[in-house]
């Protein structure tokens, strides 16, 4: 089935689809019709800010797609698409230097598709680095739905024994545009892959993991920050499938959501009945924000965890806690000269610092923490 | 002749009730610069209410008056009152996970200076004073960086409030139960760091359930709270009778005279 065809016949999924449960794409996207009426657009993306290392990599523009999207985002990305690349990286293939698949700058109106295949050798050890940032060049109409300017990223990763791969990402969206980008991670036997997402804006986020270990001792880390601003909504959806022997899997997703906007956090982990001894771990801390005297509803939070584990020698635990800032901890600082504006954002701040702490190069970590303390919080 | 000493603090007829509840009922108390006075009282007398409607903590109805040097500090929000000099050492120090220490006390101690008027200290004066500090209530130096109160023990919460108060040098120092969960080692330590930062400028409302506290910081007067007021103040011999007495005495005798 082409990707068109899978679009006309099921359409955009909807809020009956428990993994688009709080983000049903019509209303954003527009009818699925206009998959068909955009499919042949001549906008083209300026992908220049992307680069690699020069020597080692396999890397060629990808122009054939298959269209054989097995799920209704896949298909529309590719019915989009607008350029991408495919990347072989060799076994036992290690650099320094990151691969970076940003997407940065303007970008005319319209749904946009990028579609990029990563393969990682046997061995190899890999960075991936990606700020994606595009903003609508032309008129923007704040609170107009559905959005002038949504891009869809489609990123399918597969990693060979004992592969290591590191994603750091950053995902900024602005009113009126969207942004969903969704990853496809195929693992086997003691590969790693080690994902840090931080999203923030006030339009549309969308990010998707998909991680199925095929292989035994595979580890999948998911580490991710999601900042919603006024007007916002930003979704976060995981499913790691655990398919194989002693697989492990860490998750810690952390959410702010400001007054009149919303987040969500809805991870799957599917334990199979073959997959014994695997040890999964799911967190998803919430802090929903009030900024008093603005007469703004409170930001709205939806955190759902599902497990559904087959095998029965297993070890899965999974927690989710949502709240608004301490006032007890908001008075401590107060009662030490602090104002109490000034305790709410190093408060804010200390409960968003803990993901980003986590991201493993320096020079984006320091970028990000510079971005968080520029969001209001009071 | 000796001069009177100016005072500091003056609280007169102070009421304060929460939910409905009447726990301060016209509370009088007066503190001259440069004088420890400690509270003792028992269970629910409204010694701790008394440490938060000081400091300012939010939740609570309040009718009476408080003037800390002929200002009413009702009025002012609790960063206001920091900035005047008031400094609360909790009896529960709140865990601040993510914020260390060290940037804590540099945002708190720099704020306090600029609303008084002094320069934000330098980096290395500033880590110095820091290190000085700690080492006054022997709070190792690795706290420094570690979160606020987070995962430390009962003993090392209360240093670090000392600690806090030595940073940010209050003129009224509230101690509320600094005492509880000490043992006896970490009660010495706290109680020499704050006969250290005693001085002539300065004033302490020590509360406490136990006179042995007072063995180590000597009060100029001790008050007797009950039923959310003073009912009695006295010297420091006052703290060792109601040690080997207990309250209810006290409380019949205050009964009979009414």
């Amino acid at each position: 089935m082409s990707g068109d065809e899978f679009l006309r016949m099921g359409g955009w999924p909807g809020p009956e689809v428990e993994a688009w449960k709080y983000t049903p794409l019509e209303p954003w996207l527009g009818p699925v019709e206009r998959v068909q009426q955009e499919r042949t657009s001549t906008v083209s993306l300026d992908l220049s800010c992307r680069s690699w290392p020069s020597q080692g990599l396999t890397v060629h523009p990808l122009t054939s797609l298959d269209e054989s999207g097995p799920d209704a985002f896949q298909a529309a990305a590719q019915a989009l698409h607008r350029g991408g690349v495919s990347i072989q990286v060799p076994a036992g293939y290690q650099s320094h230097e990151p691969v970076d698949l940003s997407l940065i700058g303007q970008v005319g109106p319209g749904l946009h598709g990028i579609n990029d295949r990563i393969h990682v050798g046997a061995g190899a050890r890999l960075r991936l680095v990606q700020e994606i940032h595009p903003t609508l060049d032309g008129p923007s109409i704040p609170t107009a739905k559905p959005l002038a300017l949504a891009t869809l990223l489609n990123l399918q990763i597969t990693l060979d024994e004992g592969a290591e791969l590191e994603i750091i990402r950053w995902i900024r969206s602005n009113e009126a545009t969207g942004v969903l980008c969704q990853t496809q991670i195929e693992q086997a036997q003691g590969s790693q892959v080690h994902v840090y997402t931080l999203a923030q804006g006030n339009g549309l986020i969308r990010h998707q993991i998909l991680a199925h270990q095929e292989g035994d001792d595979a580890y999948t880390g998911l580490y991710g920050l999601t900042w919603a601003t006024q007007g916002g909504h930003a979704d976060q959806y995981s499913r790691i499938r655990h398919h194989a022997l002693r697989g492990q899997s860490h998750q810690h997703y952390k959410a702010v959501a400001a007054p009149a906007s919303s987040t969500v956090f809805n991870g799957v982990l599917r334990v199979e009945l073959d997959a014994q001894e695997t040890n999964a771990f799911q967190k998803s801390s919430n802090l929903m924000l009030d900024l008093p005297g603005r007469g703004l509803p409170s930001g709205k939070v939806h955190a759902k965890p599902e497990l559904q584990i087959l095998a029965d020698n297993v070890r899965c635990s999974h927690g989710a806690t949502m709240g608004k800032l301490q006032e007890d901890a908001v008075f401590y600082l107060r009662s030490r000269g602090i104002q109490d504006d000034e305790a709410r954002r190093i408060l804010t701040l200390a409960f968003a610092m803990e993901i980003v702490d986590k991201v493993p190069d320096e020079s984006i970590r320091s970028r990000m923490q510079a971005a968080l303390e520029a969001m209001p919080t009071h | 002749m000796t001069l009177q000493k100016p005072t500091l603090l003056q609280i007169r007829n102070l009421f304060a009730s929460v939910q409905n509840r009447t726990i301060l009922q016209g509370l009088n108390l007066e503190v001259p610069t440069g004088e420890v006075h400690a509270i003792m009282g028992p269970n629910g007398s409204g010694k701790s209410t008394l440490s938060h409607v000081l400091a300012g903590r939010p939740g609570y109805d309040i009718q009476g008056e408080v003037l800390m040097d002929g200002q009413d500090l009702l009025a002012l929000e609790p960063e206001e009152r920091a900035w005047l000099g008031v400094f609360l050492a909790f009896q529960y120090p709140v865990e601040i996970p993510g914020v260390s220490n060290t940037n804590f006390m540099r945002s708190a101690v720099n704020k306090v200076r600029s609303e008084r008027g002094l320069a934000p200290l330098e980096a290395g004066d500033f880590l110095k004073h820091l290190r000085e500090k700690a080492a006054l209530v022997q709070l190792d130096p690795s706290y420094l960086s570690r979160p606020v109160n987070l995962g430390f023990s009962g003993g090392e919460k209360k240093r670090n409030e000392i600690f806090q108060l030595a940073m940010l040098e209050p003129r009224l120092a509230i101690l509320d139960e600094t005492d509880s969960g000490l043992d006896i080692d970490a009660l010495r330590i706290v109680a020499e760091g704050v006969n250290s930062l005693r001085n002539n400028q300065n004033s302490f409302l020590v509360i406490t359930h136990y006179q042995r506290l007072l063995d180590y910081i000597r009060p100029d007067v001790v008050h007797v709270l009950m039923d959310g007021r003073i009912v009695r103040s006295g010297d420091y011999t006052l703290a060792l009778e109601l040690e080997s007495k207990g309250y209810d005495w006290l409380r019949d005798e205050v009964k009979s005279n009414a």
